[in-house]
């Protein structure tokens, strides 16, 4: 039979198109661009999506196992690639001075060619990149001016700091060490070099962070040898979600950057890659968002852990120092699926609950949980109270950290309702941070009210709160 | 670290465990609690991953991603040629010394060595190469290949007697 414009038409409206198509000249340029310069032609299109805003939406079926998208090595912005262009534009280039890490030659070069008076051809890819990344914790944290510790002279500063988790708080004092190294670094190398080094600070904050969250492993040395990491025009709009599986890999033959899907997507989907098996306070001061029901989150009580060893009675240092002996220290956590808790709490809380317990000091109690490390049976008796002491001691913790987190979950809700203004933290920022707070704030009640001794019905119990 | 697919993210533990069997958790913790996973957990993972080779050794690689382990068995070729005899399963524990005195067919070590060769675990030139080998694990395993000796199979595969496909 013969289909006419109505069938057409259902069929077009059957399929569920989730995105809307982004058409405006920056992205369109760079497309038209990209394919002049010899990428294969894609099945992405890019569109805003509710969920994620900008992201790749599949413009027809992909089945699983084909390229979602491929790279020449000439769109590959790699470090090697900047020291040539850089030297070449400078007045006295000498290529011995040149000692830029890679990262710092990358966001020394979306610095530059974004601050260009003279626009070059990558002022299309340039273009593209997101004019703030407000949503990174960093970004609000860094501060107006050149400082090597994270500032929070600004009210929104503030308010980041306090509601950050512990890890996030971590990740972002050391991207502030690293970017503040990166900023002198490059001033440094780029003076003898003879080349304009960067003055201003919020923009080359703004550099560091578009490298920081975009660029991609290579998985491979390039031409050079070298290079590891690089800048891809038009792959870099794509989404993270653990739900994708996908490969990638360099095609010597063909000299392109390869990323393949592992499953497939249906016309009018948003195509996803995968960063990486990271937890959501990861994503966060890396990338800027959360992925909701993230399989990788897990609960944290390094600092409870920290602070309950060192008041034990006996040397807390020498417990401690066992631990790390081990490669056991730190890293404490609780999951929402796991029905025990971690390995390395385990660990932890037996040697302590030892210390505590055995009144044998700090040696006795190391040698009661070398024991039970190397697998040697205790009584049982021993065994189940050890267990229950266990039990009771995650579950007062756990009891704290649920109020604590609860205040916060509020708080980030209560800011992501709010209007923008001056001096409030960025909403998508809050509204990362309230899901962060609140898959905290489950894993502990969960915990906090399973009873002592049936670690297994863990899940029962989560079941039920649910 | 934050450039996207960081290979250094994922990490590989190889180990050689006794199939459908729950190994002793203290031999997994030492290689698993630094990564953050439970020797426990991982142990019972293992044994159900291995059901198909019970009472067999088997090669497990384990890929870890922050804290969560997806298992894979790794082809090797004594647990290979072990299937391929069919013996009943037996309890580790109560039979000592076992001989392996089975017997099994030439197509039976081609398919193996092809196997091998797909999980590029032989550097052989050609399949004659990588069958050569197995026919040596066989050897030392003790069976017999249909109905001689490994070696004597080895001399006639040299000989070209007993042809071996290119592939």
């Amino acid at each position: 039979m013969r289909r006419g414009r109505t069938a057409r038409r259902r069929r077009r409206r059957a399929v569920r198109t989730r995105g809307a198509l982004v058409l405006d000249a920056e992205w369109t340029d760079l497309r038209d661009w990209c394919r002049a310069q010899g990428m294969p032609a894609t099945k992405l299109a890019l569109a805003r999506f509710p969920d994620t805003c900008r992201g790749m939406m599949a413009t027809a079926e992909i089945r699983a196992g084909e390229d979602l998208v491929r790279v020449p090595e000439r769109l590959l912005v790699t470090a090697s690639r900047v020291r040539r262009a850089t030297l070449a534009r400078a007045r006295t280039p000498s290529t011995s001075a040149w000692r830029l890490s890679e990262h710092q030659a990358l966001a020394y070069w979306v610095y530059a060619e974004a601050a260009a008076s003279q626009p070059s051809a990558w002022r299309r890819y340039t273009r593209t990149i997101p004019a703030d990344f407000d949503s990174v914790p960093l970004s609000a944290l860094s501060g107006d001016c050149p400082s090597d510790s994270l500032s929070t002279a600004t009210p929104a500063a503030q308010w980041v700091a306090t509601h950050l988790p512990r890890a996030a708080a971590r990740r972002a004092a050391e991207q502030q060490t690293r970017l503040f190294d990166d900023w002198t670094r490059t001033r440094a190398v780029l003076a003898t070099v003879g080349a304009a080094p960067p003055t201003d600070w919020r923009r080359y904050v703004w550099a560091w962070l578009a490298v920081n969250t975009r660029c991609i492993h290579l998985g491979r040395p390039a031409e050079g040898g070298q290079d590891t990491i690089a800048l891809a025009p038009v792959l870099d709009m794509l989404n993270h979600s653990h739900h994708a599986k996908i490969a990638t890999r360099f095609d010597s033959a063909r000299g392109q950057f390869v990323i393949q899907t592992l499953r497939g997507y249906r016309k009018g989907e948003e195509v996803f890659i995968s960063y990486g098996p990271h937890d959501n306070a990861f994503l966060l001061a890396e990338y800027g968002f959360v992925s909701a029901g993230n399989p990788h989150q897990a609960l944290e009580l390094d600092r409870e852990v920290d602070a309950w060893l060192g008041a034990a009675a006996c040397g807390g240092d020498a417990l401690a120092a066992a631990l790390r002996r081990h490669g056991l220290w730190g890293d404490f956590t609780l999951s929402l699926d796991d029905p025990d808790p971690s390995y390395r709490l385990q660990a932890a809380l037996r040697l302590g609950l030892a210390a505590r317990e055995t009144g044998l000091g700090a040696g006795g109690a190391v040698a009661t949980w070398e024991r039970w490390r190397r697998g040697v049976r205790a009584c049982d008796s021993n065994e189940a109270a050890m267990a229950a002491a266990m039990q009771q001691w995650i579950q007062r913790t756990c009891r704290t950290v649920a109020g604590a987190s609860g205040q916060m979950v509020r708080d980030a809700q209560a800011a992501a309702q709010q209007p923008p203004a001056p001096g409030r933290p960025h909403r998508f920022l809050a509204h990362c941070l309230g899901v962060i707070w609140l898959e905290a704030h489950e894993t502990a009640r969960r915990w906090a009210s399973c009873q002592p001794g049936d670690a297994g019905s863990a899940s029962a119990c989560a079941g039920a709160q649910l | 670290m934050p450039p996207k697919f960081d290979p250094s993210a994922v990490q590989y533990v190889t180990l050689r465990t006794t199939g459908g069997e729950v190994g002793a958790s203290s031999a997994l913790a030492p290689k698993l609690g630094p990564l953050g996973l439970s020797p426990k957990k991982v142990g019972e993972d293992i044994a159900k991953a291995t059901k198909d080779w019970k009472g067999l050794r088997v090669t497990v690689q384990l890929t870890v991603q922050n804290r969560q382990a997806t298992i894979s068995i790794l082809p090797a070729a004594s647990s290979l040629v072990l299937r391929a005899l069919k013996e009943p399963p037996r309890d580790r524990k109560k039979e000592k010394n076992v001989i392996h005195n089975g017997n099994m067919s030439i197509d039976d070590v081609i398919s193996i060595a092809k196997t091998m060769r797909e999980a590029n675990k032989s550097f052989a030139r050609k399949l004659q190469g990588t069958v050569m080998e197995i026919l040596g694990t066989c050897n030392s395993v003790g069976c017999t290949v249909d109905g001689e000796a490994p070696t004597d199979i080895q001399d006639k595969v040299r000989s070209g007697e007993i042809e071996i496909p290119e592939n």
